[in-house]
């Protein structure tokens, strides 16, 4: 085996995520949160890195010492210090030197149930107590070093998101206060508070993650617009992102500020604003206007390309009501692209008029095609 | 004497009105109705009120939305949510209406014409048409005394009438099948398959039907039929056909768009713009 001659040790979320679900008494339900299934992380102790590219592992960034295994292709970082420079992701001197120890490996992660590593044997190093922060499921800072990046309140927020019932240790929760104050948080680029953010409405408990920043002032410099998200007011019927993302619950025109501000990709603001526009007319099917239906579809674009149409089904609560759009919008949709006007009428039109006609008569194609539904429906 | 038929009313009582003004009807013309004279437009009690007070001088054939309320009063079944005709099931008269509404046929005959609700099945001729609807006149208008020692009563018609099932015509079959497969040939067809069965699923314009699907005028064997046919029920054809002997008479007066009356002896079209969108 290509790892036999090197010292290593299972970390992060690997760790976690297995002693939560032994904890919870179900191994069989180990569920990798961070990391997709298998995406294991690796610590090497005393090696340097041309030992690992002699041994084939491939290089990745040029910040970290981090390798991927050439053919499992998970994470193989040489332990390393860090030490804060400046401002910024990458505002450390790091320091990877085979002397370096797993403990102070360990010592520069962000959260103690993050710091457990395991080696080939399933023997826990546990250096900060992580375990009994598992179980007591607590979220609670390393070391004062927690406040040398500021992502670590939005990844800790984002842990609480993805992990029910964990909650934020009370001086864990002061200093993330005092990071937010300091504005510490000013300094991070959108891109990586966008990515905690959208893991965060992934997971489980999204309003969790609104809740842990809110109690500590972390949501003003770039999300104010969720300050009254709390509890259960951010709908999770639908696990995309996206879906999640459009059922914020959120005042006219605050999904776009929001995605400006995180720059956020295009089809999430696209989708926030069909909802804004469209879903209550879609909620009511088939109680809807034809007038309106056309009007919804011709913004949508849907006799073209019913991707946004399909999103946006994917927001109506009632799983019923989806089933029937499914079931009958669609198949109207299909049905609309062949209304067309007759050539001896068509001839005798010019210009907007040729338009209109054509929505005439499409208004009266949806409005038979509603009323012909079957009466329960 | 001049003979007019006029296309889906749908409750439509101004039109109706306005309409009739427009061709001065006479009284002793006569007034074909090519059914759905009720549902999704807002004066069903009116339009139903005032076609029973003509007597002999209306023909009416029976839609599926006339029916629609035939088997909400007798058949035990619940209004739908877009049904208009709330106002209709709680007047006074609405058993008195319903009776007579059930003494109406499924086909006229006459002039020249065969009118029939959704228009004629292409492997029938106007023969078989006329002796398939009197199977089903014969249950639906039967005396209280008929119904009791009837196979199948009017009310357990009503009540087991709807169903897509059986889409193809089998001159075989029997019971309550039969009479739905005939019902829906003549109430509901639109479109058919290359075996002559209906969809139900699309209601595409004659021009650009699904693919494997025909309009049931599209069809050598409708062409070939000496009388001219008469029919509603599909609105978003607007009254084109492109078939000599077919004539559309639903111009979706509830949806915003005419009502139309057509003189059996001119063989001219007089229409009446909707008033109001409902």
């Amino acid at each position: 085996m290509l790892t036999g001659q090197l010292e290593i040790y299972l970390v992060g979320g690997a760790v976690r995520d297995g002693l939560i679900a032994e904890n919870r008494g179900n191994l069989d339900d180990s569920v990798a949160f961070e990391q997709g299934a298998g995406d294991r992380d690796w610590v090497v102790v005393g090696s340097t890195p041309e030992q690992l590219l002699q041994l084939g592992f491939k290089p990745v960034g040029k910040d970290f010492p981090v390798f991927l295994h050439p053919e499992t292709k998970e994470e193989y970082a040489l332990a390393r210090t860090e030490r804060k420079r400046g401002q910024g992701h990458t505002g450390f001197s790091v320091d990877a030197n085979p002397l370096v120890t797993l403990d102070e490996d360990l010592s520069r992660r962000d959260l103690t149930i993050n710091a457990i590593a395991q080696d080939d044997s399933g023997n826990l190093i546990d250096p900060f107590d992580g375990l009994t922060d598992i179980q007591m499921k607590r979220l609670r800072h390393v070391s004062p070093a927690f406040e040398e990046d500021p992502l670590r309140v939005f990844r800790a927020a984002r842990l609480a998101a993805q992990l029910p019932g964990f909650t934020v240790a009370a001086e864990t929760q002061a200093l993330m206060s005092t990071m937010s104050a300091r504005g510490d948080l000013r300094s991070l680029s959108a891109e990586r508070v966008w990515q905690e953010f959208v893991k965060a409405l992934a997971a489980p408990e999204p309003a969790r993650f609104f809740e842990v920043l809110a109690a500590c002032s972390g949501l003003v410099d770039w999300m104010s617009e969720c300050q009254a998200i709390s509890g259960s007011a951010v709908a999770t019927f639908n696990p995309d992102p996206q879906a999640r993302f459009a059922l914020l619950p959120l005042a006219a025109g605050q999904h776009r500020a929001l995605a400006d501000r995180l720059r956020a990709p295009k089809k999430f603001l696209q989708l926030a604003l069909d909802q804004e526009n469209h879903l209550a007319s879609l909620s009511s099917w088939p109680r809807v206007e034809a007038t309106v239906l056309l009007d919804l579809l011709g913004q949508l674009r849907a006799t073209h390309e019913t991707g946004r149409l399909q999103s946006l089904i994917g927001l109506v609560e009632s799983r019923a009501v989806r089933v029937k759009l499914a079931n009958q919008l669609i198949p109207l949709v299909q049905q609309l692209k062949s209304v067309v006007l007759p050539e001896e009428r068509r001839s005798k039109l010019s210009g907007s008029a040729i338009g209109e006609a054509l929505d005439e008569a499409r208004c009266v194609y949806i409005a038979e095609f509603l009323s012909d539904l079957p009466p329960q429906s | 004497m001049a003979v007019y038929a006029v296309g889906d009313v749908q409750g439509c009582s101004q039109e109706l009105e306005a309409l009739l003004k427009k061709i001065n009807l006479r009284d002793n013309d006569q007034l074909w109705l090519a059914g759905d004279l009720i549902n999704r437009g807002p004066d069903s009690l009116k339009v139903l009120r005032k076609l029973r007070g003509m007597g002999a001088q209306v023909k009416i054939v029976l839609g599926n939305h006339d029916l629609h309320l035939l088997a909400i009063v007798f058949g035990g079944h619940k209004p739908g949510s877009k049904d208009t005709f709330s106002e209709l099931l709680r007047a006074d008269d609405v058993e008195d209406l319903a009776h007579w509404l059930r003494q109406q046929k499924l086909v006229h005959i006459g002039h020249g014409h065969v009118m029939t609700h959704a228009g004629l099945p292409p492997q029938w001729s106007v023969k078989q048409t006329q002796d398939y609807a009197l199977e089903v006149e014969a249950v639906i208008s039967q005396t209280e005394s008929q119904a009791e020692i009837a196979q199948i009563s009017y009310r357990e018609f009503f009540a087991k009438m709807y169903g897509n099932h059986p889409a193809q015509w089998d001159e075989t079959l029997q019971g309550l099948d039969r009479l739905r497969c005939i019902v829906n040939f003549l109430t509901r067809m639109r479109l058919l398959d290359s075996s002559g069965a209906m969809d139900f699923a699309n209601k595409g314009s004659s021009q650009d039907a699904p693919s494997g699907l025909t309009p049931w005028f599209v069809d050598s064997r409708v062409s070939q039929v000496e009388e001219t046919i008469l029919f509603g029920h599909w609105a978003s054809i607007n009254g084109e056909t492109k078939q000599a002997n077919c004539i559309a008479l639903d111009t979706g007066c509830v949806w915003g768009r005419t009502l139309t009356a057509y003189n059996l002896e001119t063989r001219t079209l007089v229409s009446q713009p909707a008033l109001a969108r409902h």
